[in-house]
């Protein structure tokens, strides 16, 4: 009966190595935390985690509330305050604007919304 | 080992035969082991063991009589170009490693299983341009060091019996 040597083992060791590379190389890009990017006048003015609660002033027109899993827009300066009224949004892609104040807050990376919005 | 020419043909047409014949059995029954598209891969102890019993040459002889028959009977083009490029890569990688003479049956065999999963996924890359099929490897690499070792237990068997009443 033949046994293991060192070697073996030491390229056995190296593959799982590989493996782990491989693993932490591809990770991000599947299970990054969700994120809100707010936009102003087509510039990023800032990428929030939706993590944690927080409150984000945007230029003093509009005040967006990150809480735990979702984002809506509590006060906005504008006349009709649409994205005031806009649900909360939580899924990738989802999006609130604010039109006359040129603010647009899109969810990044997170999960996938189940329909589209043709569908929803 | 030498042995003589007849006798290596002799062997070598046993050998596809028993190759064949795996291929079939795991064709019929797929193990599953949660991931999809993972075999166990026993048509490769008889390529292991015409690589460590006989030469370089018939193993390359068994593993493509072994692709082509296979592919013709069960599979289609798409089918060979997988398992072409597995079963070669790994040959390579196997030879390579007998030559360098530190590495037992288990390492030998191990880095067979590994690489002819990473033949097999470069394929599905090439063939989809999706590189994040590489992914997969994180799975693959491990799911290969196991079934290759499992074949080296399974062939290091089979060799210290052939030996030991000196049939090869």
């Amino acid at each position: 009966m033949t046994k293991p040597n060192r070697w073996d083992i030491l390229l056995g060791i190296l593959f799982l190595l590989c493996a782990l590379c491989v693993l932490l190389f591809f990770l991000p890009n599947g299970d990054a935390p969700a994120r809100a990017e707010v936009r102003v006048d087509g510039d990023v003015m800032g990428v929030y985690s939706l993590a944690e609660h927080q409150t984000v002033d945007i230029n003093g027109h509009n005040l967006l509330v990150i809480e735990p899993g979702e984002v809506y827009m509590q006060e906005a300066d504008c006349p009709d305050r649409y994205c005031v009224h806009h649900k909360p949004i939580a899924k990738t892609h989802e999006t609130i604007v604010c039109l006359p104040n040129r603010v647009v807050v899109t969810i990044l990376g997170g999960e996938e919304a189940a329909y589209d919005g043709i569908s929803r | 080992m030498t042995a003589s020419p007849a006798k290596k043909l002799a062997l070598a047409g046993l050998l596809t035969a028993m190759a064949m014949i795996c291929s079939y059995a795991e064709f019929l029954f797929p193990i599953h082991l949660g991931i999809p598209g993972v075999k166990l891969g026993l048509a490769n102890a008889a390529v292991l063991f015409a690589l460590l019993a006989l030469d370089v040459r018939t193993a390359f002889l068994v593993s493509i009589t072994r692709l082509i028959l296979t592919a013709l009977l069960f599979g289609n083009g798409v089918t060979l170009a997988y398992s072409a490029a597995g079963a070669m890569l790994s040959l390579g990688i196997m030879y390579l490693l007998m030559k360098t003479g530190r590495f037992s049956i288990y390492g030998i065999s191990m880095a067979g299983g590994v690489f002819h999963n990473v033949g097999q996924v470069t394929v599905a890359v090439l063939l989809s341009s999706t590189p994040a099929i590489f992914a997969y490897l994180t799975a693959l690499i491990p799911v290969g060091m196991l079934t290759g070792l499992l074949i080296a237990f399974l062939t290091d068997k089979i060799l210290v019996i052939l030996r030991k009443t000196e049939r090869i």
